[in-house]
Parts: C-alpha cells; sequence; structure tokens
C-alpha cells in the first residue's frame, strides 16, 4: 500500500514537473512564431499582446511590458492588454512612483482609452454629420421663429466635435510619436546631468515605464511617471517605437 | 555652589582616569641569534580603557640595527553578568639584525602613560656566527650592503600579521538583544590587488536566522588600517544575522579563493575570522500586550488623507514605521472594531534594505457608514527599543474627520473603482495575425468626410440665397435674371454654332425671362405687352427698339417658311450679344443711379 501511495506521489510530482517544463517550452515556442510575424513587418495589437505574455510568462517583464505598451499604442482600448500592463506595474518595486487618480479621474481616462482610434474615427464622422445636420437645420430654420434650439444644438455638436478632432489628433500624433520606454536593465541609476561620474539621485529598476524627453549622445533624458526627471543610458532603455 | 560641582566632577574625572589599569610588558622573540637572523623586541600595553599613545623611541643597542617598526591593536569586549568588560592592547614591535657576533644588550625602556612611567625590563642578546652554508633571508641574493628601511617578514615569526590577503568578519555590534538584526560584514584585507575572490562556502552555527543585506557586484577597494599596517581593502557580503536564542553566539564564517598575482597567478583558499556576538535576553517585565515581537529603533506616524470626505468616498490611513530593527516582526494588526467605519484589509508595502532598516508603511482604507464628526480609531503598537533597552509603544492621535452627506459622484464610486490585477491574462488563440486597420487612413472615410463637408457648403450657399430675398431683393433679382439669361444665352450659343434653328426659340424665351425677372414682368403678359412695359422703366428707346427688332426677327424665323437662314445665325448671334451687353451695362448705370 505505501509503495502504491509512493508512486502516485512520484508520478503526480514528475507529471507536474513536465508540464510545467512544457508550458514553459510551450511559450519559448510560441515567442519565436510570434517574433517571426513581428520580424515580418506585421502590426497587430493581438500580436503585440501575445508577445506581451509570452515574455511576462517566460520572466521577462521590461518586454512584456514594451509589448503591452506597443498593443495599446495601436489600440488603447486592448482590454487584456491594459489589464495584463496593470497587473505587471503592480508587481513592480517602483509601482509607487505611478500616480494614484481618484474617481473621476479614472472615469474620464476609461473613456479616453475606450475611444481607440478607429472609434473616434467613426466618432468623428457622427459628430461631423450631427454638425451638418444641425447647421442645415440652423441655417434654414424659419426667420421669424426663435432659434435658441437649433443654436444650443448647433454649439453642442460643434463642441463634441471640436473634442473629438483634439482626441483623434493627440492619438494619431501618439502613434506616430510615441515617446514612452521601458527600463530594461535590473537597476538602472538615474542621474542629474549626462555624466556618470556624479552621483545618482535614484535607481530604477526593471519595467519602469518612463517618458523620453531629451537625446544626447547616448543619453536620455526621463520623465518618471511621478514627474521626476534625470538622465539615463539610452542603451538601458527599450523605446514603444523603436 | 558651581566651584563644589567642578571639584567633584573633577575628582570624579581622576577617579575614572586612575581607576583604569594599564600594564606594560616587553619581550623579545629570542635571546640568542645567528648573524642571518632577525630579532623583535616587542612593548606590549594593555589596558581596559582605550590607548591612546604614542609610538615610543626605538630602543638603541649596540650590535644591533634598527630595521622597522610595527604596530598592532586589539580590543574585546565581554559580558559577565550585566556587567560589561572591555580589553585593549596595542603592541609595538621593532625589528633588528645583528651587526656583528657578541653579547649585547638591549637596555630598559621607559613608557610614560598619563602622569606615570612604565619601566620595561633590560634583554642580554648572544649574537653567534652564522653556520656555514646558510643564507641571509629575502629574495636578494648579495648580503651587503644592507639597507635598514627595507623589511623582509620571516613566514615563521609569530609577529606576522595573518596574511597578505585575509577575509575578516566584522558585525556592526558586538551585543545585542534577542531578535535584534546585527549586521555583519565581509572584508577582505590584502596588500595587493587581486585577480579575483570566489566565494565558496557559508559555515553556519546554532543560534541565529541569516538573509544577505547587500552582495557587491565587484571588488571595490578602498584603503584601511588593520593592526597598524596599510591594506587594500574590499566588500565581499553583508549579512543579516536575526538571534533566536540567548547567549555567545558565533557568526557565519564564508570561505572562498582568492586569485593573488606572485610571480604569477595563484590560487590561495580563505576563511572568514571567527566572530562572536553576545544576545541580550528581552526583558520578562514591562512587555506590553501589543508587542508582537519588534526589536530595534523605530519611530512611527500617522498620516490621515483626506479629513473632509463625502458620504460614500473612502479614507486613507496610513501607520509609517521607519527606523532599524526585525520589521517583519512588525505585522499589520487589524482594525479595532468601529460601527462608523468600515475598514478594509491592511496592506503593508515595503521600502527596506535587507529586512533591516527602512520604512514599512501600512495602508488601510477606511469607509464611514454614516455622515458627521467621526473619531477614527486608535490604533496602538509596541515594540521593544534596543537603544534604551525599554519597552516602547504608539498610540495613535485621536484624529477626527468630517463625513459630509453622500453626493451623487459617491454612489458611482464603487461601481468603478477598480482593484489591482491580481493574474495574468492568457494568451489569445490566434493562428494569424493581419496589420491593424485604420480608418483614418482609408479613402472611404475622407469621401464620406468631404461629401459631408460639400453638403454643408451647398446648404449654406441656398441659405444666403434665401436670405439676400428678403435683404437685398434687388440683388437678388439680378442675380436671378443673370442666371436665367446666362442659362439661355449657352444654350442659344450653341444653337447657333450649331446653325439650329431652335436658336430663335430659346433666345427670345432666354430674353423674355431675363427681362421679366429683371424688371419684375408677369409672365402672364404677352410679349408685345412686355415690350410696351419696358418702357416705363428707365430704358433708352433706342434699347427697347432693337430688342423689339430682335424679337420680331426671332417671330418670322420661327414662323415664316424660310425665315430661318443659316447664314444669318451668326449675325443674330452677335446682335443677340450686343443687346445682352447693352442692358447688362444699362443695369449697372442704373443702379448707379
Amino acid at each position: 500500500m505505501k509503495i502504491h501511495i509512493i508512486f502516485s506521489c512520484i508520478l503526480i510530482l514528475a507529471c507536474s514537473l513536465i508540464r510545467a517544463e512544457v508550458s514553459v517550452t510551450d511559450y519559448r515556442k510560441t515567442l519565436e512564431d510570434l517574433s517571426k510575424q513581428e520580424q515580418a513587418g506585421i502590426k497587430a495589437p493581438d500580436l503585440y499582446y501575445n508577445l506581451g505574455v509570452c515574455h511576462a510568462r517566460l520572466g521577462d517583464e521590461s518586454k512584456a511590458v514594451l509589448y503591452f505598451l506597443r498593443a495599446l499604442n495601436l489600440n488603447s482600448a486592448h482590454r487584456d492588454a491594459r489589464h495584463n500592463l496593470e497587473y505587471l506595474i503592480s508587481l513592480s518595486p517602483d509601482r509607487e512612483l505611478y500616480p494614484r487618480r481618484q474617481f473621476v479621474g479614472n472615469l474620464l481616462l476609461s473613456v479616453y482609452h475606450w475611444f481607440n482610434l478607429n472609434r473616434l474615427a467613426l466618432a468623428l464622422l457622427l459628430m461631423l454629420l450631427l454638425t451638418a445636420v444641425s447647421t442645415h437645420w440652423l441655417l434654414h430654420y424659419p426667420r421669424d421663429r426663435e432659434r435658441g434650439l437649433p443654436v444650443l444644438l448647433t454649439t453642442i455638436t460643434l463642441i463634441l466635435l471640436c473634442g473629438v478632432i483634439i482626441a483623434l489628433g493627440g492619438k494619431t500624433y501618439r502613434l506616430q510619436y510615441n515617446h514612452k520606454a521601458v527600463v530594461q536593465a535590473s537597476a538602472a541609476p538615474l542621474y542629474p546631468e549626462p555624466d556618470a561620474s556624479l552621483n545618482s539621485t535614484r535607481i530604477l529598476h526593471q519595467s519602469l515605464i518612463v517618458e523620453i524627453a531629451e537625446t544626447k549622445g547616448d543619453w536620455c533624458r526621463v520623465n518618471l511617471p511621478g514627474g521626476i526627471s534625470g538622465w539615463i543610458k539610452s542603451r538601458e532603455l527599450l523605446r514603444v517605437l523603436p | 555652589m558651581k566651584r563644589s560641582f567642578l571639584c567633584m566632577f573633577f575628582g570624579l574625572f581622576l577617579i575614572s582616569v586612575s581607576a583604569a589599569s594599564w600594564k606594560v610588558n616587553a619581550s623579545v622573540n629570542k635571546m640568542k641569534l645567528t648573524m642571518h637572523e632577525e630579532l623583535q623586541y616587542t612593548i606590549k600595553v594593555s589596558s581596559d580603557a582605550p590607548i591612546r599613545l604614542d609610538d615610543p623611541d626605538p630602543p638603541v643597542a649596540k650590535g644591533l640595527i634598527f630595521r622597522n617598526m610595527m604596530t598592532r591593536s586589539s580590543s574585546g569586549v565581554s559580558l559577565s553578568g550585566l556587567q560589561r568588560t572591555a580589553q585593549y592592547s596595542r603592541e609595538f614591535i621593532y625589528v633588528y639584525i645583528p651587526s656583528k657576533p657578541g653579547i649585547f644588550t638591549i637596555p630598559v625602556q621607559s613608557v610614560s602613560i598619563g602622569s606615570k612611567i612604565h619601566k620595561t625590563p633590560a634583554f642580554n642578546i648572544e649574537v653567534i656566527d652564522a653556520p656555514p652554508g646558510t643564507t641571509a633571508p629575502g629574495p636578494s641574493a648579495p648580503p651587503a650592503p644592507v639597507d635598514p628601511l627595507r623589511w623582509v617578514p620571516d613566514p615563521t615569526e609569530a609577529y606576522r600579521p595573518l596574511g597578505e590577503v585575509m577575509l575578516l568578519s566584522v558585525p556592526d555590534r558586538s551585543s545585542v538583544y534577542l531578535g535584534e538584526p546585527v549586521i555583519v560584514s565581509y572584508y577582505l584585507y590584502s596588500t595587493q590587488s587581486l585577480g579575483s575572490f570566489q566565494l565558496e562556502d557559508e559555515e553556519d552555527f546554532s543560534g541565529y536566522g541569516k538573509s544577505v543585506y547587500h552582495q557587491p557586484s565587484q571588488l571595490d577597494y578602498s584603503r584601511a588600517t588593520y593592526n597598524g599596517r596599510s591594506y587594500l581593502r574590499a566588500l565581499i557580503k553583508q549579512l543579516s544575522v536575526v538571534p533566536n536564542s540567548v547567549g555567545r553566539i558565533q557568526v557565519p564564517g564564508l570561505t572562498g579563493s582568492a586569485r593573488v598575482y606572485d610571480y604569477g597567478y595563484q590560487s590561495r583558499s580563505l576563511r572568514s575570522s571567527d566572530s562572536f556576538i553576545q544576545v541580550l535576553a528581552l526583558p520578562q517585565s514591562g512587555a506590553p500586550p501589543s508587542f508582537t515581537g519588534a526589536v530595534g529603533r523605530f519611530s512611527v506616524t500617522q498620516q490621515v488623507s483626506p479629513k473632509t470626505l463625502s458620504l460614500g468616498d473612502a479614507v486613507s490611513y496610513k501607520l509609517i514605521v521607519q527606523g532599524r530593527g526585525n520589521f517583519h516582526q512588525f505585522t499589520a494588526l487589524s482594525m479595532p472594531e468601529n460601527q462608523d467605519f468600515r475598514a478594509s484589509k491592511p496592506v503593508i508595502t515595503d521600502a527596506v534594505n535587507g529586512g533591516v532598516d527602512g520604512t514599512r508603511t501600512i495602508v488601510y482604507t477606511l469607509l464611514p457608514q454614516r455622515s458627521g464628526e467621526l473619531r477614527l480609531p486608535e490604533f496602538r503598537f509596541s515594540w521593544f527599543d534596543s537603544s534604551s533597552g525599554v519597552y516602547r509603544s504608539f498610540e495613535a492621535p485621536k484624529t477626527t474627520i468630517t463625513v459630509k452627506p453622500a453626493n451623487v459622484l459617491s454612489y458611482f464610486s464603487d461601481l468603478l473603482s477598480r482593484e489591482d490585477p491580481q493574474e495574468l491574462r492568457a494568451l489569445r488563440p490566434l493562428k494569424v495575425y493581419r496589420n491593424y486597420h485604420l480608418y483614418l487612413f482609408s479613402l472611404w472615410f475622407w469621401l464620406l468626410i468631404s461629401l459631408i463637408l460639400a453638403a454643408v457648403g451647398f446648404s449654406a450657399f441656398l441659405a444666403w440665397e434665401n436670405s439676400l430675398r428678403f435683404k437685398d431683393p434687388v440683388r437678388f433679382s439680378r442675380i436671378r435674371a443673370e442666371r436665367v439669361l446666362n442659362r439661355y444665352f449657352k444654350e442659344a450659343r450653341q444653337a447657333a454654332e450649331s446653325l439650329l434653328p431652335e436658336f430663335y426659340v430659346l433666345a427670345e424665351q432666354g430674353l423674355m425671362a431675363y427681362m421679366a425677372e429683371k424688371f419684375k414682368l408677369s409672365n402672364r403678359l404677352s410679349t408685345p405687352e412686355k415690350l410696351e412695359q419696358l418702357a416705363n422703366f428707365e430704358i433708352p428707346a433706342e434699347e427697347i427698339g432693337r430688342l423689339s427688332e430682335f424679337i420680331t426677327r426671332c417671330g418670322q424665323a420661327r414662323f415664316m417658311p424660310g425665315g430661318a437662314d443659316a447664314s444669318a445665325l451668326s449675325q443674330d448671334l452677335q446682335t443677340l450679344q450686343e443687346i445682352v451687353r447693352a442692358f447688362n451695362s444699362l443695369e449697372r448705370g442704373a443702379k448707379k443711379s
């Protein structure tokens, strides 16, 4: 009886170990396949998302964050990419640097993220059509009647149209010129000036998301999520737009 | 009064100075030596107080040449019961070489400490000739001339330091309380830069738990003096050792191998020196009920934000523990029961180096259950303060927050408050990926936008024309008339160029429609009646006559057989152009007047 129990235990242990190993192997294989598609020039949010998941499963958090950011750069409404990005941020040693927003801020940000480029383009068409209709109504409204309602409607649609245009312009600019980058070194010193002989002001850890404000030679001036600014070696960063 | 105090202090000072016991000894390593050997003369000063003493002058002895001098210091602290005993010693080692055979005397030496003078005994040293076949020590083959400043250490002698390369373990404290962490630093001392150093093993002993406090990635040398000798020193490792038993415990030992350059690289095995820590028990009495085992030097503060809020909003209550000690024993307590608040589970955030020093933040999220002035629950944390040796407690100051009635947004805070994700989402099962298509870069998108904008433009034009009818009817009529004339005139010109008799029909219709639009003539009137009406306007009779003739010509061409002569078409077209030009200029002239 004892032998059976011991044998079963060993079998279960072996199976679990094999499964874990197979799982890691699967992710490596998937990563290779996905990397080939990426190298072929395909730019798809789902491709970036799956690349990010593979990197995260294989323990490369900085690249995982990078690919989730790339997925969101193309499609800001990619819920899974945002979820996994937030999860990795919550595990980051620098998580305290990220700002905590209040309720209204979170709500507005969620709405902004939900409107990806395609949704914004459709919204632009819709708002343009509504503005055209309300303008037409206003222009051809009987001269002897009060014009308050058409004026109000036209104003509202115009304001919304301007908002959509600004959001679309901003997102399109981000698509072309995204300055975000991810720290890839496990501990990268941040300097007050581009000079490694100075004392570093703080140590940045792997997978921290920064915004590149300026580049000078091998150095980049970066803004941290909390607003702190400093210089870091370019080779310690992975850019969202290479 | 002051004078008596000063006297008392001076007396106490003298007592403390005189209480320190001093011992001065002298010794030589050998009483008889050959011409090729060296002599070491050692003066050792020991005391139970720290020794601050200038180096004594080297003794002068005939037949012995002074070569070099070294110093060596050591100290030790032991605890017996509750009494702390310290022992300090310092050795001054003088190295001599004999200059000739014979018996020589090292005279009595006087060492003055404070107001006392200590005497050392004299030594008679016998120097004999070296046996045949022996050579002088050191790598230099020719024995002469002797350089008195060059010292060649003898590896067999006891005065030699631990070695040219050695590993020392240095606890930052020699006596701690049970549970209080000690940082043990392991330093590599060397007289020269090493090729590399490889850590091989850690030897553990009973009575403690340990974790890595700091692990340098490279050998970073600095100058340091040990036992009076200058070394290059590099930090190898720092361990955080937490004692879990009372008494004397030995700190972990490290072993490793160093690659030393000595006419070529050689590996040398090293083991760290033995070091001990005295672990004291915590006082049995006076431990508060909230004591959870935290020992160290801590300071605790609290932060409450916001202090004014609406019902439905949350309060963040932070307890911040800073300092040094066993942070892992500083557990988060559950929020005391309170009807006014609903509390979340505490969230602990650590910024603690090696679990020993830094900051631990314990965050509670409180949801007020009613509006009004509410008093926050009061916490009580206790720990053992190792610096003062007493138990200390933190009692949260009484804090009141103002909770206003709920606003609209508060009702939604629960719905939209997102917690941090707890797991990574899985791969999306896709085999083929296609480029993400953006509508913004599609043709149909911009066509639709152009269409909508064109529709708006057209609508605006119609609206403008419509408004012109009311604001400027004359201009509106003129524009309409010109439009009619242009349309007919264009068609008539095409007919004339094609030598078609339809020219006359189009010309007559166009001219009469133009006149009707411009001068507001009724369409029910016949052509002769319209011409009569034109006479009522300020139009020259000559122009009316020419128009009448052209209309008559059109009638003839339309209704008389052979009236539509193709050869006359070009001339009639020219006449029509002249009439139109004349009426246009007339209109402009009339407008001016």
